[in-house]
C-alpha cells in the first residue's frame, strides 16, 4: 500500500470513528433506542406468540423469529438514524466540508451494528424466556459469530439504504421496500445458523458454519460496496 | 373436464399478458400524448 | 436562458399546434417504431395462431404447453431486460460524459422488465396449478424471480424520487449496480435453504417440431415488443425530464420578473 492509500485509509477510519462516536452520544442522550426500539421489539416478540400460540411451534421456529424482530427493529433505528443527520442538513455539511463518503458509511455502520447488538442481546433473552429456547455452552461460539457476521451485514445495508433514502420524500414507506429484499440472505442464513446453535430440530453445528459464510460473504460485499457507493448515494 | 379446465388456464394466461402487454402501451402513448403537449414546437431528437 | 422565453414559448406554441397536429398524437413514433409496430402486432397474431390452434398438444402437459409459448419468451426477455439496465447503469456511471441516454435506457428496460416479469410470474402460476396442483412453490428459480421483480420495484420508486436529472441518474444507477450484486446472494442463499429441484419444466422435454417453432415466434415477438417498448419509453423519459427543465425555465423568468 502506498503511501498515500495509507494515510487515504487512516483519515477515512479517523472520520469513520468521529461519526460513530457522534451517533451513539446523541443516542445515549436521547435515549430513543433504550425507551422506543426495544419496547417495539419486546412487543413484536409478544406479538408472535399470539399469532402462533403453540409452545412447542415457538420454541421450533423461535431462530426465525427473533431474525425477524431484528430486522422489523432495523427498520426503525435506520430511519433514526438517519433522521439525526436530515434533521438540520448534517449530511450535506459533511459533503460540503470535504469529509470522506466512505467514513461517514463506516461510522454510520459502526453505530449501527452496537445498536443492533443491544438489541439483539435482549432479544436473544426474550427468545429463552418467551419461546423456552435453550442455548447449549458448546455451541456459543457458532452463535457469536453469526451474531457478529449477521450484524455487520445488516447495519451495512441499513446504512447504505438509509443514506439512499434519506433527503428524499416519502423515504419513511420506501425504505423497508428497498431494504427487506436485499436482507433476505441475512434472514436465511442466520436463522439456519442460528437454529444449529440453539440445535433447535436436531440441527448440528456443522449445519450452521456454511451459513456462517454466506453471511460473512454477504457482509464483505455489502461493506465493499457501501464505502465505495455510498458518496454517489447521498450526493444532493 | 380436465381438457376444459386447463383450456381455461391457457386463455386465462394468453388473456392476461396480452391485456397487460395493451394496457401498458396505451398508459406509455398517452403519456407521451400528455408530455408533448406540454411541449409545442420543441425539437426531438427522433423527428 | 433569456427573459423573453415566456413569449417565444407561446408564440411557439401558437405556431406549433397549428402546423403539426398530427405530430403531437403520436410524438415518439418515427417511421422506424411505426413499422416495427406493425412487426409486432403481426408476430403476436402469429403466436396466438401457432400457440393456441396449430402447435400440437404435449403428450405429458397436453394443452398445458402452449402456456410455455408466452411463458418462456417473457422470462427471457425479462432477464435480458435487468441485464441491460445493469449495463446501462454501470455505463452512465462509468463513462465522463455521464450521458443521460444511459441513464433512460437503464430506466425504460427496467419498466418494461417489470411488465415482462408479471407476465412470466402470472403464467408460471397459471401453468403451475394444473401440473403441480399449487400456483406457487418455494422452488430457487421462483423464489429468485420474485424477489428481483421486488427489487426492481424498489428500483422504480427510487427513479420517482426526485431531484435533478443527474441526482437521479446516478442515485438509480447505484441502486441497479446493487441489485447486480444482490440476486446472486438471494439466489444461492435460497438455493441452499431449498436444496430440492422441482423438475425443469419444456427445455428437458422432448420437443416437437412445430412446438419449438411456436417457441421460436414467441420469442421473437416478445423480442420485437422489447425493442418497440423501450425505444418509446424512452422518448417519453426524455420528453418528460425537457417538460421538468421548462417548469424551472419558466419558474425562473416569473421570478425573474417580479424584479
Amino acid at each position: 500500500m502506498s503511501v498515500k492509500a495509507r494515510s487515504a485509509a487512516a483519515q477515512a477510519w479517523r472520520v469513520a470513528r468521529l461519526v460513530a462516536v457522534k451517533d451513539l452520544r446523541v443516542e445515549w442522550r436521547s435515549r430513543v433506542v433504550l425507551n422506543q426500539v426495544l419496547p417495539f421489539a419486546a412487543v413484536v416478540m409478544v406479538m408472535f406468540a399470539f399469532a402462533l400460540d403453540n409452545t412447542d411451534l415457538l420454541t421450533r421456529v423461535a431462530p426465525g423469529l427473533v431474525w425477524m424482530a431484528t430486522i422489523f427493529s432495523l427498520q426503525v433505528l435506520v430511519q433514526r438514524s438517519f433522521a439525526i443527520e436530515t434533521a438540520d442538513g448534517a449530511l450535506d455539511a459533511l459533503q460540503v466540508a470535504g469529509v470522506r463518503p466512505g467514513g461517514v458509511f463506516l461510522g454510520k455502520s459502526l453505530a449501527l451494528a452496537a445498536e443492533l447488538a443491544v438489541l439483539e442481546v435482549v432479544l436473544l433473552g426474550a427468545a429463552i424466556v418467551l419461546y423456552r429456547t435453550d442455548v447449549p455452552a458448546g455451541r456459543l461460539g457458532l452463535l457469536a459469530a453469526t451474531y457478529l457476521a449477521a450484524t455487520c451485514g445488516l447495519a451495512f445495508v441499513g446504512t447504505l439504504y438509509g443514506g439512499l433514502a434519506a433527503g428524499a420524500k416519502g423515504r419513511e414507506t420506501l425504505l423497508p421496500l428497498l431494504m427487506l429484499p436485499v436482507v433476505a440472505p441475512v434472514l436465511i442464513g442466520a436463522t439456519r445458523a442460528t437454529e444449529a446453535a440453539f440445535g433447535t430440530n436436531d440441527a448440528t453445528t456443522g449445519d450452521g458454519w456454511p451459513w456462517l459464510g454466506l453471511l460473512a460473504l454477504f457482509a464483505a460485499v455489502f461493506g465493499t460496496a457501501g464505502t465505495l457507493g455510498f458518496g454517489s448515494l447521498i450526493d444532493e | 373436464m380436465l381438457a376444459m379446465r386447463q383450456a381455461g388456464f391457457v386463455l386465462g394466461a394468453y388473456g392476461v399478458s396480452l391485456t397487460a402487454i395493451v394496457l401498458y402501451t396505451a398508459g406509455l402513448l398517452a403519456r407521451a400524448r400528455r408530455a408533448a403537449r406540454r411541449l409545442p414546437g420543441e425539437e426531438r431528437p427522433w423527428q | 436562458m433569456n427573459t423573453t422565453a415566456p413569449t417565444a414559448a407561446t408564440d411557439n406554441a401558437s405556431n406549433a399546434s397549428a402546423a403539426a397536429p398530427v405530430r403531437d398524437k403520436r410524438p415518439t413514433s418515427t417511421r422506424f417504431t411505426q413499422v416495427l409496430g406493425v412487426i409486432v402486432l403481426a408476430g403476436f397474431a402469429w403466436l396466438v395462431v401457432f400457440g393456441l390452434l396449430l402447435s400440437p398438444d404435449d403428450s405429458e402437459q397436453r394443452s398445458l404447453v402452449r402456456i410455455m409459448y408466452v411463458h418462456v419468451p417473457s422470462a427471457w426477455l425479462a432477464y435480458l431486460a435487468f441485464v441491460v439496465t445493469g449495463v446501462a447503469s454501470a455505463a452512465y456511471l462509468w463513462r465522463r460524459s455521464r450521458n443521460l441516454q444511459w441513464d433512460r435506457l437503464a430506466g425504460a428496460s427496467a419498466e418494461v422488465g417489470i411488465l415482462f416479469m408479471a407476465i412470466t410470474l402470472v403464467t408460471g402460476s397459471l401453468w403451475g396449478r394444473p401440473t403441480w396442483g399449487t400456483y406457487w412453490t418455494w422452488d430457487s428459480r421462483l423464489t429468485t424471480t420474485a424477489f428481483l421483480f421486488v427489487t426492481y420495484i424498489g428500483y422504480l420508486a427510487v427513479r420517482g424520487l426526485g431531484g435533478s436529472h443527474h441526482q437521479r441518474a446516478r442515485r438509480s444507477a447505484v441502486m441497479a449496480l446493487l441489485a447486480v450484486l444482490e440476486v446472486p446472494l438471494v439466489h444461492f442463499s435460497v438455493r441452499w435453504w431449498r436444496p430440492l429441484h422441482q423438475g425443469q419444466t419444456v427445455e428437458a422435454q422432448k420437443i416437437d417440431g412445430l412446438m419449438l417453432f411456436s417457441l421460436f415466434v414467441g420469442l421473437v415477438a416478445f423480442t420485437l415488443l422489447y425493442v418497440w417498448l423501450v425505444l418509446h419509453r424512452m422518448r417519453v423519459a426524455l420528453l418528460d425530464d425537457e417538460v421538468d427543465d421548462r417548469g424551472l425555465d419558466a419558474a425562473l423568468a416569473a421570478r425573474r420578473a417580479e424584479g
